[in-house]
């Protein structure tokens, strides 16, 4: 083989790669990242289509073709019912597809949420230390106490049962209806159980992030930029900022993954999202009450739930291992 | 030329609160910086020389540290009565500082470029492209190849003498009056610090800047300063024209210093004398000369009665000791060297 060989111009010609499109290209070339995100894009995308594509309305009953097997018809109308149907006789391939969307942005959202408030609450209690960090804290441990279930059953007994009671401005509940598609009343309960959950379990990221930041601040390079004149909030948004952020991202994907089990996790107790808005934690909850005549039924939801909470983490171990130079990874990427 | 210093510091007090007491890191310390001129302050770790320099750009961490007395008039005025807002206007647009580890002072996640033209913005109030052009300016100044390229790259992609040269070009970038050197050449191996050093010389030179170096390597003093000061123990001990304090240093420190490190024009075969014992605890600092308990010329009920003023001792050179002792001072009870 030839060898080839550069002038210095030649070399000098050649611009080096930035930092960021190295981590982009390490990414899309780490192949279970790649498929994960394949799949979770597939579910949400049919669960878009779902008013076009599925077979059924999302909350018809026929109380005639409860607990019908996958693959089966009807045998009053002749319908083929791809995943059975359920315990009021509601499609379940419908339900199924309905539920992706709500699922994963009820995920979504929540892990959003959280890790924005524990981020900024994080943030602030790391660098102004003093009176703020003692506040933040006290008030993270304040609430990382509260019991959860006890607040879920309280909203649930409460307000769930009057939805008109739920605080929630208009323009909140007409985002979560126009991102996951339900109905006003049902969007509601949903926002009110997305907030529950974010606001209760921000604490670790909060954590996390003043941890981080306690590191961050310490560094040279802050004390350099306050020495030329930068103000606080510039010393937080370009040093601080992008530097403590790396693990937080890792963070936000296994939350991401924590919420989607922790709904169904909820819904199983009764305390979930509510029947009739489908989510693939409370259609495994009716699947499990009958699960010992129908043991099939929990597979339906189930599978979707454990190939979306994998994908997640797939994803996330992707964006982890991405900026890693020791992390050596598959593909041609990994060569260079 | 304006006859007021630059750089007038008096009486300059600071303390650290700690679970263990008051650390007293500064006490009472006054000098001035004229302008133009370079300054070095010398002493081992611990004699309050960065925390001076810090705390004349008002960057000490308070909680702990405060400063606690004192004045420090730049051009006329005390930067300690100035609010916040005033002083980020002075840091880095009128008193610039390097620090001492090029590798950790830069920021990782940002372009060299953006860092160096973070401070034009903040000061100069230039737009993007002026203050890239600035840059180019600026990296070329500190002898930096293919500057327009090189700003787009990463800090990691520099090596450490090259981050120390864009740290001094990001500390020159607003023409400051005057620039505060902490340790600038420590973490770097000898050729690339005699580069920077000269590197910073030639920029003064160019620029009229004042400088202020901090160092515990005489070598870097003697070869940049106008002015030295000696620093133990959170007081000036000793103060002068550099060519005095090598030549006729008066304060037993200060010798134990000179004694410490070879020197090409002496005798063969002569022994470094270390400087034994332990710097004091600032937290428990008796009213005594602070060196006395180290000196080998300490006399018992005049060294530890009273704290030793600087008191003149030539021309424009000033010692912290009661007595009059030299370089060639015999030290008492030792054997006279054959």
């Amino acid at each position: 083989m030839a060898t080839q060989t550069l002038t210095v111009e030649q070399a000098s010609e050649q611009r080096s790669e930035g930092q960021w499109q190295i981590v982009v290209r390490r990414f899309l070339h780490h192949r279970m990242a790649m498929l994960s995100l394949l799949v979770l894009v597939l579910f949400f995308f049919s669960s878009l289509l779902a008013p076009w594509i599925a077979p059924f309305p999302r909350d018809e009953p026929d109380v005639r073709a409860q607990f019908l097997a996958p693959m089966t018809e009807n045998p009053q109308t002749g319908n083929l019912h791809l995943l059975g149907t359920d315990n009021i006789g509601r499609d379940l391939f419908t339900r199924v597809l309905y539920s992706a969307r709500i699922s994963l942005i009820l995920a979504l959202a929540v892990a959003t949420l959280s890790s924005l408030i524990g981020i900024v609450l994080g943030l602030l209690a790391g660098y102004f230390l003093g009176w703020i960090d003692i506040a933040v804290t006290r008030f993270l441990e304040f609430v990382s106490t509260f019991p959860l279930l006890t607040i879920l059953l309280i909203l649930n007994s409460v307000l769930l049962q009057n939805p008109d009671l739920i605080p929630i401005p208009p323009w909140f509940i007409g985002i979560i209806q126009g991102a996951t598609g339900v109905p006003d009343s049902e969007s509601k309960k949903l926002a009110l159980v997305g907030l529950a959950l974010a606001v209760l379990s921000w604490t670790g990221t909060a954590r996390l992030m003043r941890g981080m930041v306690l590191s961050v601040r310490e560094l040279a390079y802050i004390e350099s930029s306050r020495a030329l004149g930068a103000s606080s909030l510039r010393i937080i948004a370009r040093h601080v900022l992008p530097n403590a952020l790396p693990p937080l991202i890792v963070d936000y994907t296994l939350a991401i993954n924590g919420v989607l089990v922790l709904e169904a996790v909820l819904s199983f107790l009764g305390y979930g999202v509510q029947d009739p808005t489908p989510t693939w934690g409370n259609i495994l909850a009716i699947a499990e009450s009958n699960m010992l005549n129908h043991p099939w039924m929990p597979l339906v939801p189930g599978i979707p739930l454990v190939i979306a909470a994998l994908a997640v983490n797939f994803v996330g171990g992707g964006i982890r291992d991405a900026p890693d130079p020791r992390m050596v990874m598959g593909g041609k990427g990994a060569r260079q | 030329m304006a006859t007021s210093p630059l750089l007038q510091v008096e009486n300059l007090e600071v303390q650290f609160k700690t679970q263990d007491g008051v650390v007293k890191a500064v006490n009472d310390v006054s000098f001035h910086v004229d302008r133009g001129e370079t300054l070095g302050i010398v002493g081992e770790s611990g004699s309050g020389k960065s925390v001076t320099a810090m705390s004349l750009m008002r960057l000490i961490p308070n909680p702990p540290g405060q400063i606690t007395g004192g004045k420090v008039m730049f051009d006329g005025e005390n930067l300690l009565d100035y609010s916040d807002d005033e002083m980020r206007h002075v840091r880095g647009n009128r008193i610039a500082m390097i620090f001492q580890d090029p590798m950790t002072s830069l920021n990782p996640v940002l372009t060299i470029g953006r860092q160096i033209t973070e401070s034009l913005e903040l000061h100069l109030k230039l737009t993007q492209k002026e203050a890239r052009n600035r840059a180019v300016e600026l990296l070329n100044m500190v002898g930096i190849p293919s500057a327009d390229r090189r700003l787009d790259d990463y800090p990691h992609q520099f090596s450490g003498g090259m981050r120390q040269r864009v740290m001094i070009a990001m500390g020159l970038s607003c023409n400051p009056e005057l620039l505060i050197a902490d340790e600038p050449t420590t973490a770097l191996d000898v050729t690339i610090q005699a580069q920077i050093l000269e590197l910073i010389q030639r920029l003064q030179h160019e620029l009229g800047t004042a400088v202020i170096i901090i160092t515990h390597d005489l070598g870097v003093v003697a070869g940049m300063a106008d002015r030295v000061q000696v620093m133990y123990a959170g007081r000036i001990v000793e103060e002068g024209p550099t060519n005095e304090i090598f030549a006729q240093p008066r304060m037993p420190y200060t010798i134990g210093l000179l004694r410490s490190i070879p020197r090409l024009d002496e005798e063969q075969g002569r022994k470094l004398n270390p400087i034994r014992g332990l710097p004091p605890d600032l937290i428990n600092l008796p009213q005594i000369c602070p060196f006395s308990p180290r000196c080998d010329y300490f006399v018992a009920g005049k060294c530890d009665a009273t704290v030793p003023p600087l008191r003149q001792v030539g021309v424009d050179h000033r010692a912290a000791c009661l007595f009059d002792i030299s370089i060639d001072t015999p030290i008492p009870g030792a054997e006279v060297p054959v």
